[in-house]
């Protein structure tokens, strides 16, 4: 299955990929979730921040983390022990960072010419779209999982789930 | 707390787990991450640079690091998780580690001052 097929007979397998990776990597994937996890105590308490505090901050935050994580999946598919390496766009690895090179390169612009309006600041910036990119990222060094759009499926609608209820409660304010 | 203090925090973390998971990959494929390092490296420090003058006028950054504690805090749980993890990453992706998540940190830290928080 490829990156923009989705199954739901598929739902289980990528479920149970997702749970058994972070059953091998419980360190780092708790630490990675327990991260998050503060971020959004402190939204909850915090509840009546505005969206995006700082404009600046969110978009730039995500445009230089979405640049480190594109040359890191460049990297690791690189033979070459010189200091340049080459992008082979016809992997994943090399879609998906050309993708979030692109992207990063956009919301870098944005946060200093300060073109976008302030939903797409939300829907862009936000940390549930950060961590999806950050967790993907990871899934895609592991050999052993494929990544299928029922993968991203099973992992972006909890996300997306999330960032509407928070959404809501900010509204609700 | 502010906000600030909790995205700088967490902003480390994120930076530790990514540059482990990937170490770790690099180190279990025989890549030399000692390219890709001095690439990014590079790269951030121009970033870092490129927002302190971009964000404020020259000269308003008042704090180019966070605080002395602060700083040891998330230097002191990078080490402590690339420690963890030595075997997996090697001495070089140890490093990478301590290097990555400092500089994705310390440009959160920028990107704050930078505007005022």
């Amino acid at each position: 299955m490829s990156i923009f097929q989705f199954s739901l007979a598929q739902i289980p397998a990528a479920v149970s990929a997702i749970l058994g990776f972070i059953a091998n990597n419980p360190i780092l994937c708790g630490a990675l979730f327990l991260s998050y996890a503060l971020f959004y105590a402190y939204a909850f308490i915090h509840n009546k921040a505005v969206d995006s505090d700082i404009y600046e901050v969110d978009l730039i935050s995500s445009g230089v983390s979405s640049i480190m994580v594109a040359l890191l999946l460049i990297g690791i598919d690189e033979s070459s022990k010189s200091l340049g390496f080459s992008l082979d766009l016809g992997s994943p690895k090399g879609k998906v960072a050309v993708f979030l090179l692109a992207y990063a390169a956009v919301m870098i612009f944005m946060a200093f010419t300060k073109m976008l309006p302030g939903f797409l600041v939300v829907i862009f910036g936000n940390s549930e779209l950060d961590l999806f990119v950050n967790f993907v990222a990871i899934l895609m060094i592991e050999p052993s999982i494929a990544i299928t759009g029922t993968l991203l499926a099973v992992i972006g609608v909890p996300l997306i789930l999330l960032l509407a209820i928070q959404r809501l409660r900010r509204l609700a304010h | 707390m502010k906000k600030y203090h909790i995205s700088v925090f967490t902003t480390n973390i994120i930076a530790i787990v990514l540059a482990v998971f990937f170490a770790r990959g690099y180190n279990a494929k025989g890549i030399p991450i000692t390219s890709i390092s001095i690439i990014m490296a590079v790269l951030l420090a121009v970033f870092l640079i490129l927002t302190a003058f971009m964000l404020k006028p020259r000269g308003k950054i008042e704090k180019v690091f966070p605080s002395k504690r602060f700083l040891l805090l998330n230097f002191g749980i990078s080490a402590a998780i690339g420690l963890v993890f030595l075997n997996e990453i090697g001495l070089i992706g140890f490093f990478f580690v301590l290097l990555f998540s400092f500089l994705l940190s310390e440009i959160e830290h920028i990107i704050y001052e930078g505007v005022g928080a």
